[in-house]
């Protein structure tokens, strides 16, 4: 349970680290990001300004949009097997290049941290993680996670009660460090990545499955995700201009429309499934690729 | 003899005998010549032969014209049988059956036109000049010297009771006396007859009751006349030498020698031999005295006497890997720089013949274990270095040890025969044969801790010491038949034991070394018995009397160059007409100059290293193979997979590995290479050749070598592990640091005497090179004491090993094709986030504590770097930190945050803006992904951007603050000269930012630089010897 425990703070932390805007201003280094001067320097690197009406939306979707670790979750619950093929790739990390394609998989990566969690007895924790790690150093989101996990972790990766009180530290401040950032771009990159691989191993999991009493849920929560695609749908056609985001929105944009033709739950058939299954697959290999 | 000749020598005596003789006499030479060679019963037989030969050739009765036939057959068989002669005797030897045949018809009175005939046919048979043979044929058929035809090469001792006549055949070099007068003398002990002509041998001396001795020495001196060679005379004057702990090693010596003389330095073990040696040939200096070459200083004007002193030490001088023409040629090109290769081949052609060694002039030298030449060809060969060159004078060192007695007399011929051109030869000898012991012209004997006990003539010592210890048959030292003398008595006496009451010899000497010296100079010993009258010499060929230079007493007239101290100094005299003061020596040695030595050196070594399989084949097969080794345990990827560079784990450790090979090649090259040269250039030290050229021939060629070594690393390592576009890069600097590894072997060879304390010296070498890289103990984590965080602490910064890792890991970084491109993207991201992120903390923290002296260092600087103006910075500089100067720092601070993030995402848009041209498309994505793979890194990134940073990323340090992550992407602090934290990219160098690769390999052959002044000046040699000298003191003191 500790494990789960923590893989589940993990990505709540990493959601949070990339989806929070500023809330706080603790100290006076932090209050460039308020000033005039400042919102002229916002860094998105697609951008130079964040509108209001994406700060708004992203507020929006942030708020309501599960934490992709509880679908994860619901999956052991129903008894589908863990199986690692649905990862992504540790020795894919070194491919991505670009911020884009970094944010991306570093949500990629959170969720797959988190999937590892459910499979017990599992040695890949340490490398995923450090995956995970390096991917946010590249992208400048490790200051906390160096501050605490850097001195304190070192020795103990195979004791998971230090890992779990380490994290919590680290993640903490990763957040507080992102939000001071400013990095909307970065982090609806990030919540894309989680989305996608979330929904990836869930409808994988789902696969073959026909709804009864005991799955019922799930396909429950299958079903709500047409609310959460379509806010995140809407995010994203912020920045669709982004040469290098725009093909995983326009696939991501086609899922949508997808998801907008399930009336009810109960139109979650196991060819439906299947289907989303497929259109997911074809947007998180463009991610991964 | 063979049978052969025999037989031939008596059809020889048979033609030529006269017919007209009752041949008696002939009969009776032929059988003196006969017992000198054959035992009684062979006598008979030959005999037999020569009375069969006789009737055939002397038949009574015959007619003229059949008497002219068989003339004419006799003439034809005279030619076949000396034909016969020719290849079977020595010229020594034909002469001396030329003048047994000459006696032979001379017994029967008159010479008939038909004998004379036969002996000049005889005499051009054995290729005997015309002239030399007049003289010969006038030496021995003459009755009355009066008449005798005159001749440089006779030489008539006349102050005795008749005449005594030397002949010198000097192509040959042998001597012959003949005696006109009737008192007795003796040639060594044995009477000689009147009118019969004696063979003068080495060693011989002629006595008689009223002459004092004659020695042989004295009448080759008396051939050697000036203007026929360049006289050299030899003074030594109260020489005297005291080691460094107090102990003397010689005590006072003083004599004088002229040209022309080969003197024996014998003692025991201890007694001071070498020691002596090295004094007089310069190569030590003493503690007192001098020695006097024609009136120049040999230890104050070394340079006016280049080239005359030669020295042939015990050991060997020979270049192994060298065949003995090769030793030889490259010696004499050191000796003459006017000659020409051809000239000086010629050179070396004629004195390998001269000497016996032409078969074998193509042979390896090799060394005593691995033989391919003999131990006498290898001693006469260490002598002919010198010999070519004819020094005049010549010290050789116990040139007969290991030699067989055949080998040895080859060895001291040679010397003698040096010496009888007018060469001054000083040998060193230990137990000497009869025959060598009485080549020399005189012996000097020293006794136990450097005391010299006797100088004199070698026979006479074995008189002198006997009558010291009063044995009865004093002057019976030569046996009467053979003359043969035992050297072996000289010790036996000197050193004789005192006996117990059982008879047992003690350990106490009966005569003290001291006692001995004590007993020399009472006597005054000289040249053993008095000598109170100089031999009158007469050569007629000159119209006055000529004196052979020789050595006398005081009383004759000559200096008394000791009359000071003379209780305490050896008192020997030497014949004023002896000592010359003429500065020029004439030499025709010409040293040649400063490239042409290097030349020389350079092409021996080249041959000498090529002939060497053994070691051209572990040197250059030495660093491929360690590449082998080394890239191959080193290719790591996981196994079902294909081996991916930027995957291997294991990067910093072929490059660690790579220097650490560099260094240990190097080093292991270069440090037997001054040691394994160490006595030819004791040898060569005497020509005054340039120690530089010598060194530069070395170094030029250790650097080839290492060249290759450090070329064939890298190109099997890399191309192993598939570093790509950086083998140049890789080879400069591996080349450079086994540049610097061959210069500190060099040292250590030039510095130390074995080379087992070279090899243990190694690893004491290495290991800090190890240690202190900064690959294997990070800098900041060494023991408090040396650790250092901001630069390189000193102590690394001393080893190469840390400059030469550093330059190929920043170099392989930063410049690889695919890293190249985004470099200064991530340079400017990493100093950006540090300042904004880090910096900023630091500052507001500074702020909140107040901390003045931080903030003023840290603003400072960011205005010069940054160039955003601090307003108030004349009022923090002067101590004001009130809320107005917060608030405007606050503001500073604020600013510079938002100039580095501004930087920042301007970096990264760059960076992603390169990447994304090419993610465009499949094929895009396949380039850069191939790109990365195949030059960047992973591992090597991590070790150069200190990643991941364990703890704070940035420590303060004299109030400045510095970053501990991504030390590849930090500059070296401006104001810094060369020092800078590990793996920085830049460093300055007066005053200029210049990339590390440059600057690394510019301190490595600084080192380098440093290395070869103290390798010129041998200054860790003299370190050491100090240290040395200091410790003998103290504990002398103590």
């Amino acid at each position: 349970m500790i494990k789960k425990s923590v893989y589940c703070f993990l990505i709540a932390c990493l959601a949070l680290a990339s989806c929070q805007t500023e809330s706080k201003k603790e100290d006076p280094a932090t209050t460039v990001s308020a000033t005039p001067a400042a919102s002229a320097n916002r860094m998105d690197s697609g951008k130079t300004e964040v509108n209001d009406l994406t700060d708004f939306k992203f507020q929006m979707v942030i708020s309501n949009i599960p934490s992709p670790f509880e679908t994860i979750i619901e999956l052991t619950k129903v008894g589908i097997e863990f199986n690692k093929d649905l990862m992504n790739k540790t020795e894919n990390e070194k491919k991505y290049l670009t911020t884009t394609q970094k944010a991306l998989n570093y949500g990629i990566y959170g969720v797959d941290l988190a999937y590892l969690a459910t499979n017990k007895g599992n040695t890949q924790g340490t490398k995923y993680f450090i995956t995970t790690h390096n991917l946010a150093a590249s992208l400048d989101a490790t200051e906390g996670l160096d501050k605490f996990a850097g001195s304190r972790m070192d020795g103990h990766w195979d004791n998971k009660d230090t890992v779990a009180k380490v994290m919590d530290e680290a993640y903490a401040e990763t957040d507080k460090y992102l939000r001071s950032g400013e990095r909307q771009l970065a982090a609806t990159q990030i919540l894309t990545g989680s989305w996608v691989e979330s929904q990836y191993i869930t409808l994988n999991g789902m696969k073959g499955l026909t709804k009864n009493e005991q799955n019922g849920f799930l396909f429950q929560k299958l079903y709500e995700q047409k609310l959460h695609i379509g806010h995140l749908n809407s995010l994203l056609q912020e920045y669709a201009k982004e040469k290098e985001f725009a093909p995983v929105i326009n696939k991501l944009s086609g899922l949508n429309d997808e998801f907008k033709k399930i009336a009810t739950v109960d139109d979650l058939t196991k060819e439906k499934v299947s289907e989303l299954a497929s259109e997911i697959a074809e947007v998180r290999a463009l991610i991964i690729q | 003899m063979s049978e052969k000749i025999l037989k031939a020598l008596m059809q020889l005596f048979a033609i030529i005998g006269n017919n007209e003789s009752d041949g008696v006499y002939g009969r009776n030479t032929v059988d003196f010549f006969l017992k000198q060679q054959l035992n009684k019963e062979q006598v008979a037989e030959y005999l037999r032969l020569y009375d069969e030969h006789c009737k055939v050739y002397h038949k009574t009765g015959e007619e003229g014209e059949k008497q002219r036939k068989r003339a004419a057959v006799g003439s034809v068989k005279v030619i076949v049988i000396c034909r016969q002669i020719n290849e079977e005797l020595t010229r020594k030897q034909k002469i001396l059956v030329l003048l047994r045949l000459i006696e032979f018809v001379k017994s029967g009175g008159q010479i008939g036109e038909q004998e004379s005939e036969f002996i000049s046919l005889v005499s051009s048979s054995f290729s005997i000049s015309e002239d030399e043979y007049a003289v010969f044929l006038s030496y021995v058929l003459n009755q009355d010297p009066v008449q005798e035809q005159k001749s440089d090469d006779i030489l008539i001792i006349n102050n005795l009771p008749g005449e005594l006549h030397v002949l010198r055949i000097k192509s040959i070099g042998i001597y012959l006396i003949r005696y006109y007068g009737s008192s007795g003398i003796y040639l060594n002990g044995q009477i000689v007859n009147s009118e019969r002509i004696l063979l003068l041998t080495q060693g011989s001396a002629i006595r008689s009751s009223r002459l004092q001795p004659v020695y042989y020495s004295d009448i080759v001196s008396g051939f050697l006349r000036e203007g026929s060679t360049r006289k050299i005379s030899f003074v030594v004057k109260d020489l005297e030498f005291v080691f460094p702990n107090g102990k003397t090693g010689l005590h006072k010596l003083s004599f004088s020698e002229d040209s022309g003389k080969m003197i024996g330095i014998m003692g025991g073990s201890g007694a001071g031999k070498s020691t002596l040696l090295n004094l007089l040939n310069g190569n030590d200096s003493p503690s007192s005295g001098w020695v006097l070459i024609n009136g120049i200083d040999l230890y104050k004007e070394k340079a006016a006497l280049e080239g005359v002193v030669g020295y042939v030490p015990q050991d060997d001088l020979l270049i192994e890997e060298l065949t003995v023409y090769q030793n030889l040629f490259y010696n004499t090109k050191l000796c003459f720089a006017t000659y020409s290769d051809e000239k000086i081949a010629r050179l070396v052609k004629k004195l390998l013949l001269d000497l016996g060694l032409e078969e074998i002039c193509d042979l390896k030298v090799g060394n005593p274990l691995k033989k391919t030449i003999s131990g006498g060809q290898r001693k006469r060969l260490n002598i002919a270095l010198e010999l070519i060159r004819e020094p005049s004078v010549l010290f050789v060192d116990e040139p007969t040890s290991g030699l067989s007695s055949r080998d040895s007399e080859n060895s001291m011929d040679l010397l003698k025969e040096l010496s009888l051109k007018g060469k001054l030869v000083f040998v060193v000898i230990h137990q000497p044969s009869s025959d060598i012991f009485k080549m020399f012209d005189k012996l000097l004997i020293l006794d136990l801790g450097g005391y010299p006990i006797y100088y004199g003539n070698p026979v006479e010592a074995l008189i002198y010491f006997k009558t010291a210890v009063n044995q009865i048959n004093a002057n019976d030292v030569q046996c009467e038949v053979c003359g043969t003398v035992n050297p072996e008595q000289l010790f036996n006496i000197i050193e004789a034991k005192v006996l117990d009451e059982n008879g047992t010899p003690t350990y106490t000497r009966r005569i003290s070394p001291h006692d001995w010296n004590e007993l020399y100079l009472k006597k005054n010993v000289g040249e053993g018995p008095a000598e109170n009258a100089a031999i009158q010499v007469e050569n007629r060929s000159l119209e006055n009397e000529i004196r052979i230079p020789q050595v006398a007493k005081a009383t004759s007239g000559a200096e008394n160059i000791t009359s000071g101290a003379e209780n305490t100094t050896l008192r020997i005299e030497y014949a004023t007409s002896s000592v010359l003061t003429n500065p020029k020596i004439q030499t025709n040695f010409k040293k040649p100059g400063f490239f042409s030595q290097m030349k020389v050196y350079l092409s021996r070594d080249i041959l000498a290293k090529l002939s060497n399989t053994q070691y051209l084949a572990i040197n250059f097969l030495e660093a491929p193979i360690l590449a082998f080794i080394l890239a191959f345990l080193t290719k790591f990827y996981r196994s079902g997979s294909d081996y991916v560079f930027s995957e291997n784990k294991n990067l910093v450790a072929y490059i660690f590995m790579c220097v650490v090979v560099s260094l240990f090649v190097g080093l292991t090259v270069s440090a037997e290479e001054i040691i394994h040269d160490r006595k030819i250039l004791k040898r060569e030290s005497f020509l005054n050749l340039s120690r530089g050229a010598y060194l530069l021939s070395k170094i030029l060629l250790l650097f080839l070598i290492s060249a290759v070594q450090a070329g064939s690393l890298v190109l099997v390592g890399n191309t192993i592990l598939e570093i790509h576009g950086m083998n140049l890069a890789y080879w400069l600097v591996l080349f450079s640091t086994a540049c610097f590894a061959n210069m500190l072997g060099l040292n250590i060879s030039s510095s130390f005497d074995s080379v087992v304390t070279i090899y243990i010296l190694i690893p004491f070498l290495l290991i800090p090179q190890l240690l202190l890289s900064g690959v294997i103990v990070k800098f900041d984590e060494l023991h408090p004491a040396l650790s250092g965080k901001r630069v390189v602490p000193l102590t690394g910064d001393l080893m190469t090993s840390r400059w030469a890792f550093e330059a190929i890991a920043v170099h392989q970084f930063q410049n690889n094709e695919y890293e190249k491109n985004v470099y200064k993207f991530e340079k400017a991201r990493s100093r950006a986030k540090f300042k904004k992120d880090e910096w900023v903390n630091q500052m507001n923290e500074a702020v909140k504590s107040g901390n003045l002296h931080f903030l003023v260092e840290e603003i400072k600087a960011e205005q010069e770097q940054s160039a955003i103006p601090f307003k108030y910075m004349n009022e923090l500089q002067g101590g004001t930190l009130d809320d107005k100067i917060k608030t405007e720092i606050l503001a500073y601070i604020d600013q510079v945050k938002k100039q580095n993030f501004r930087i920042y995402e301007e970096a990264t848009k760059s960076n992603d803006s390169f990447f994304s041209d090419f993610l465009t498309t499949e094929e895009g994505r396949k380039k850069i992904d191939k790109l990365r793979k195949e030059n960047q890194n992973d591992k090597l990134k991590e070790f150069v951007t200190n990643y991941p940073v364990i703890g704070d990323n940035a420590f303060i340090e004299g109030d400045r603050l510095f970053q501990k992550a991504d030390p590849v992407f930090m500059d070296a602090v401006p104001g810094t000269f060369l020092r800078a934290h590990f793996c920085a990219p830049r460093k300055f160098l007066f005053g200029r930012l210049l990339p590390t690769y440059w600057v690394n390999l510019a301190v490595i052959w600084l080192m380098a630089a440093v290395l070869a002044v103290t390798l010129y000046f041998d200054i860790l040699r003299k370190a050491l010897e100090g240290t040395g000298r200091m410790l003998s003191r103290k504990q002398k003191f103590a």
